[in-house]
């Protein structure tokens, strides 16, 4: 058994197996019996652990993946290894979604950042800027001088065109 | 006023040392999000940054994640997304439009499967606005015709592509 403490001082233990997919965790724990010391884990909140934990517990007895090689179309990185549990349970709310990703990456769990960042990838995908400002509610950062130049711009654009 | 003052010397200092050693930038761009990433000197930087970081009451999740994070997004996303999210946001079009993260362009391009490699004579997103961009209808229609005939029919595109070339460098004016 593995036993973490997160940032807001919850304990969580689990099995090895669960335990050592997050890259960090292995590390820390060598890889050599049980764990006595609870591992900390400050970076990550008892929310965001909960999921992921969750995850690493469905997964468990997952083989591991192969990697990737560079280059490879959308359609076919997609197509591996993502099921109805993964596409359901990645479902969640915006600022739960950023987190999982960010703890990922901390804890080192690659197959749940991938699926995290193309989830928010999706969220993106043929969106108009303005659609994707709204959902992410994000500022512009355009003065309205700017503004005016990109709109001529097109204009511009438009009229060569025709 | 004095606290500018004394900002902004400070401040152009580190952008020279970063510019300096270029290895250590690498370390840094991994720490850093486009909320806080800023350009060497710019005109009414200052204003312009302050506008950035706060947006009403709910947070700006996307800004606010780091940079590696945000290339591994991009990296599911195809080059017209990417194009979108130049034209989002200042911040974003000054990340994505830079040199150095010509990257991204390349692993949106290499997305979809079977699209001709960049020419040389343009850049990686000018490129992307020509396969991609909407507002050349006409001659995108016309230009992306004779590409992808060229690109089935022969691979030396590049050695007769001269009046071509021509036709893609007015194409790439046109760019986010």
């Amino acid at each position: 058994m593995v036993t973490v403490v997160v940032s807001d001082g919850v304990t969580f233990t689990m099995e090895q197996d669960v335990a050592f997919q997050c890259g960090l965790i292995a590390d820390f724990a060598g890889g050599g019996g049980d764990q006595e010391e609870p591992i900390p884990i400050q970076a990550v909140n008892s929310t965001v652990m909960r999921k992921v934990i969750e995850y690493c517990e469905h997964h468990r007895n997952d083989p591991p993946q192969p990697e990737v090689p560079e280059g490879t179309p959308l359609e076919r990185k997609d197509r591996r290894g993502r099921d109805a549990w993964d596409k359901q349970f990645i479902q969640v709310e915006q600022e739960l979604l950023f987190e999982i990703i960010l703890a990922a990456n901390y804890l080192n769990i690659k197959p749940l950042l991938d699926l995290g960042c193309s989830q928010v990838a999706e969220m993106m995908k043929g969106k108009t800027p303005a659609e994707i400002q709204q959902m992410f509610n994000i500022v512009n950062g355009f003065t309205a001088d700017e503004e005016a130049q990109n709109g001529e711009g097109e204009e511009k654009a438009r009229n060569l065109n025709s | 006023m004095r606290r500018r003052k004394r900002i902004r010397p400070s401040e152009s200092e580190t952008y020279q040392s970063v510019s300096k050693a270029k290895t250590r930038e690498t370390q840094t761009r991994a720490k850093c999000s486009v909320a806080t990433i800023q350009p060497p000197i710019k005109r009414g930087r200052t204003t312009l940054h302050t506008t950035h970081r706060v947006s009403g009451h709910l947070q700006d999740h996307l800004s606010e994640t780091p940079l590696d994070i945000l290339f591994e997004i991009f990296s599911y996303l195809y080059p017209m997304d990417i194009l979108n999210l130049a034209r989002m946001n200042k911040a974003f079009r000054e990340v994505l439009m830079s040199r150095v993260n010509a990257s991204i362009w390349v692993a949106a391009r290499r997305n979809i499967e079977g699209l001709p490699k960049c020419p040389p004579f343009l850049s990686e997103p000018a490129y992307a606005n020509l396969c991609f961009g909407i507002y050349c209808y006409v001659r995108l229609a016309i230009t992306q015709s004779i590409l992808y005939l060229l690109m089935s029919s022969a691979s030396g595109l590049l050695g007769v592509s001269g009046p071509i070339a021509l036709l893609l460098a007015g194409q790439s004016q046109m760019v986010p």
